[in-house]
């Protein structure tokens, strides 16, 4: 079978055990066989693995983005985080060629508080599916520009006007799209997200207790661990 | 002294009154009520009469009818099919922005019973100020005599301000704390839903009444309201 889809898989190993072998069973049968490249920090045995090759931060993700999009050779690639599950659905997405795609049908859900899935109207890069070669050129512009990478207190999402205009660099246009079953992203205190770490992140603001395939926040809560 | 007066919009069609009328009383609390219905009803405040007739054209009339009897900043459009909750009521747009509260979750009537979201403005949600109102609206009949099904809709969406050539108003996403819960149900009134309809779709209002789809982001259960296989049951 060809596939036209490469998942990117970004972990700095540093999720729960029983968690990063429970979120990878869930990703492999999403991905449904299609090529995977896994940037860790640790040598994993999970699809096509190579090392990060910079220090944590921000910027490095991003880096690390564009090293996998350059490794591939579908036309597209989809982001996948370490603290996300993502739904088959997810995969067979093709935003147009020309915008940096975004699947708005993610729920947060927070492993500190009460457990309860939370939705925000932002785009998050662990939901980003893209035309690859889009990601590259707008990645290498980043990069061209920052060479020694770019600025934690701005750096984010690739299609986020603030970010780019912040950066000074091409805005790109974005097509958000929406699965019937959502993408699932687990706050942490391992998260390179600094309000994450010291939880103080706030709740977004449509909440649900209970949501279709992924069951009660307070049981799905649990496998993080 | 309430800043904001709900205006209470029913045909008396839907079948869960009783309890809408309930839940709605304990959420608007002390602020003045504005009750235009097809029937006399026990409820506190202002009561005027409308027929029977259901169409968008008349929401937006009878909306500024109510604007102009009340004499509060604000004005919050309370609807038959939708539940709210006491914060709801709190949201403040400021005085020249129409404000939309997005925290709405939508059940319909038929199907799996499950509680849908979707990024939209909606009429039923809308806190606005009164005096933009009762001049936004005014622009509008001064216009249009009565405004085409496929043209109306909420004030200060740029999109249907631009279609009716009138001034594109100021408008803002509110969320209130406690979702708004509304339901999608076959007592509404009809409409076809666009001006061009597709090969497949069906000419007949009423037909087209069950043909609405969900939003993508889905749930069985969300806070305060609870499951949507049982809320579902106070719509009889």
């Amino acid at each position: 079978m060809k596939y036209d889809l490469t998942a990117i898989f970004l972990t700095n190993n540093e999720v729960p055990s029983e968690w990063m072998k429970f979120h990878n069973k869930i990703l492999l049968e999403s991905l449904n066989g299609a090529p995977l490249i896994t940037l860790s920090r640790k040598p994993m045995n999970l699809g096509i693995n190579i090392l990060q090759d910079k220090p944590k931060s921000m910027s490095n993700i991003y880096w690390q983005l564009l090293r996998g999009a350059k490794m591939a050779k579908t036309d597209y690639i989809a982001v996948v985080e370490d603290d996300s599950l993502y739904p088959r659905e997810h995969f067979l997405q093709r935003p147009n060629k020309n915008c940096i795609g975004y699947n708005m049908n993610h729920w947060s859900l927070f492993t500190w508080g009460e457990p309860i899935y939370s939705w925000r109207n932002r785009r998050g890069n662990y939901s980003m599916l893209s035309y690859r070669k889009l990601v590259i050129e707008a990645l290498e512009e980043r990069f061209k520009k920052y060479p020694n990478g770019t600025p934690d207190r701005i750096t984010g999402e690739i299609g986020r006007p603030m970010v780019e205009r912040n950066m000074g660099i091409t805005l790109r246009p974005v097509e958000e799209f929406e699965t019937t079953v959502s993408i699932i992203n687990f706050n942490h205190s391992n998260a390179s997200d600094r309000l994450q770490l010291r939880q103080r992140k706030s709740l977004g603001e449509i909440r649900a207790n209970s949501i279709p395939y992924w069951g009660e926040a307070s049981e799905l809560v649990k496998h993080f661990k | 002294m309430a800043d904001l007066t709900c205006l209470f919009l029913t045909v008396n069609r839907v079948p869960w009154m009783a309890y809408h009328n309930k839940i709605m009383l304990e959420a608007i609390g002390d602020c003045p009520l504005i009750t235009i219905s097809a029937e006399s009803m026990n409820l506190p405040g202002i009561q005027l009469r409308q027929s029977a007739e259901q169409s968008h054209d008349k929401i937006y009339k009878l909306m500024l009818q109510g604007a102009k009897l009340a004499a509060t900043d604000y004005i919050a459009i309370v609807e038959d099919d939708m539940l709210y909750s006491k914060d709801h009521f709190e949201l403040r747009p400021p005085l020249d922005t129409f404000g939309y509260n997005w925290n709405r979750w939508s059940l319909f009537t038929w199907g799996e019973p499950t509680f849908s979201f979707k990024r939209r403005y909606c009429n039923g949600c809308s806190i606005l100020p009164r005096l933009e109102m009762i001049d936004a609206l005014e622009e509008r009949f001064s216009k249009w005599k009565e405004i085409p099904h496929h043209l109306n809709g909420e004030l200060g969406f740029e999109k249907v301000e631009r279609n009716l050539g009138v001034k594109v108003r100021k408008s803002v996403v509110l969320y209130s704390k406690i979702p708004v819960v509304q339901i999608h149900h076959t007592y509404g009134t009809p409409g076809i839903g666009r001006a061009h309809l597709n090969q497949n779709d069906t000419a007949d209002l009423e037909a087209r009444k069950i043909r609405k789809r969900m939003g993508f982001i889905r749930a069985y259960e969300v806070p305060f309201w609870g499951k949507s296989s049982e809320l579902i049951f106070n719509f009889k």
